[in-house]
């Protein structure tokens, strides 16, 4: 496994070199704009996607059957892009905590009182983003994944478009630390989503 | 011990089946395994690598069951696909560090010496290789750990004849261990003549012949004759055969024919032409 998860790294070090870029591009401006909340969300969606793209070239170089020729099997395929998640997403939170630590270090004022509840709240969302998209991935291939996981989200939030911002603050306000219950879900579906995956991964044949 | 065995392996499709295979590989041997496109080659390999779910049948690899011991197979026997599947944006040396972690009998030092055998820079990324490049490395990976057994599919289609004899001295050279064994696909009949020790023959996902090559090549062999002296043959002698206005070629098996003709030796190649000829009309 720890095979796979370097093989990844290794073939994302070309397009690697432009994820600093970006990063530090998006840090400039929320300083200038003196927005964090988006620089955070920012972080957590892009690394969120990295398992999501690697799969994208895994397919185009039809790797997994290759790589099942090596004494690696199908589940060790599958619980690699959820390790790579994980740490990527780990990696991602790791960098606003020390982005949102300096500045207030430089700004001389105290750390964000909500900073940590962010973090877990934005992570959560990512984790529930893989959790969603890769048995989809896996099951119809990135291409056809993409729409299908796009119209899911779209039916999920439908119900949502209608009460106002207001509403949902009033609703959690009081209550916010219930908040700290999200990654906890987040986590329970993220393994039952990795069991879903691996069960997918375990019919499918490779032609 | 047989590096491979395959009995009754069967597995069907909407529009073709795999029928009844069965081809045993003894330890120390090459085996050729020859047909046309779309006959099963791809689909038995498949198969023999549990990449594709079979309907009945029983594959044994060095001895083991291909499925209740895959993880120790997968490690002893090396895979060259009909397609270089590398990462496109890796290099040689990142090949390296990934199959060190991936096997526990990766050996570095006899990659870095096929990538210079091969001469393949190290620092190249894999998209810029050409066919023939990603195949050698795919073929310096399959013997760089502690393979028994090498099963290629097509391997060394799409290379050039010089790269191509380099390869196959690679093969021979791997031979040598008595304990190690090929299976390998191919269309390039020439290359299998010179190397291999038997052949199987598929034609429309049924098995024709599993034989030794030398047996086969003194069994079989080509009679150039008229259509009259033809009719005097043997029916069940006549394997297939090519008719035109001077007279017929038939590929004849040699101690069923009965009188005094002359039979030319048949290569791999006429055997398989003749023989599927026989059998699509």
């Amino acid at each position: 496994m720890k095979g796979l998860i370097l093989k990844d790294l290794l073939n994302l070090k070309k397009q690697g070199k432009i994820f600093p870029l970006i990063i530090i591009f998006y840090m400039i401006l929320s300083v200038i704009v003196d927005e964090a909340t988006f620089f955070l969300g920012f972080v957590v969606l892009l690394c969120s996607m990295v398992p999501v793209t690697t799969l994208a070239y895994d397919e185009k170089s039809r790797w997994d059957k290759y790589a099942l020729t090596m004494p690696v099997s199908r589940k060790d395929l599958v619980m690699s892009k959820y390790m790579l998640g994980l740490l990527c997403l780990l990696a991602g939170v790791l960098v606003t905590f020390l982005f949102h630590a300096v500045t207030a270090l430089v700004k001389s004022q105290p750390l964000d009182s909500y900073l940590m509840l962010t973090l877990a709240a934005l992570s959560s969302m990512g984790l529930l983003f893989l959790s969603l998209n890769l048995p989809l991935i896996y099951k119809f291939g990135t291409e056809k994944g993409r729409f299908i996981y796009i119209a899911l989200a779209i039916l999920l939030l439908m119900p949502m478009t209608g009460t106002s911002f207001e509403s949902y603050q009033t609703m959690l306000s009081g209550r916010i630390e219930y908040l700290y219950f999200l990654p906890l879900i987040a986590f329970v579906l993220f393994f039952a989503s990795l069991g879903l995956s691996i069960k997918i991964m375990n019919r499918k044949n490779f032609v | 011990m047989n590096a491979l065995e395959i009995t009754n392996l069967s597995k069907s499709y909407k529009d073709f089946a795999l029928q009844n295979i069965n081809i045993t590989l003894p330890k120390g041997c090459i085996i050729g395994f020859i047909g046309e496109n779309g006959a099963g080659k791809s689909t038995t390999i498949k198969l023999i690598l549990d990449l594709i779910g079979r309907d009945s049948g029983d594959i044994k690899v060095l001895g083991q069951d291909n499925r209740t011991a895959a993880s120790w197979m997968k490690e002893h026997i090396g895979v060259v696909l009909d397609e270089a599947c590398f990462p496109e944006g890796l290099q040689a040396k990142d090949v390296n560090l990934i199959m060190k972690s991936m096997y526990k009998t990766w050996d570095e030092q006899k990659f870095v010496a096929l990538l210079s055998k091969f001469s393949l820079p190290k620092d190249k990324i894999v998209k810029d290789y050409s066919r023939g490049m990603k195949m050698k490395l795919n073929i310096a990976v399959a013997l760089s750990h502690d393979s028994k057994l090498l099963i290629l599919d097509e391997a060394t289609s799409g290379l050039d004849p010089i790269v191509r004899d380099e390869i196959l001295d690679v093969f021979l050279d791997f031979i040598q261990e008595e304990d190690h064994s090929i299976f390998m696909s191919s269309h390039i009949t020439s290359d299998l003549e010179k190397i291999c020790d038997y052949i199987a023959f598929i034609h429309k996902g049924r098995l024709l012949f599993c034989e030794e090559k030398d047996v086969l090549l003194s069994n079989y062999g080509i009679l150039k004759c008229s259509q009259d002296e033809l009719r005097g043959i043997a029916p069940d002698a006549v394997k297939g055969k090519r008719q035109s206005a001077f007279g017929v070629e038939a590929l004849v098996l040699r101690d069923k024919v009965k009188g005094d003709y002359l039979i030319d030796p048949a290569s791999i190649e006429e055997i398989m032409v003749y023989m599927a000829k026989e059998r699509t009309i």
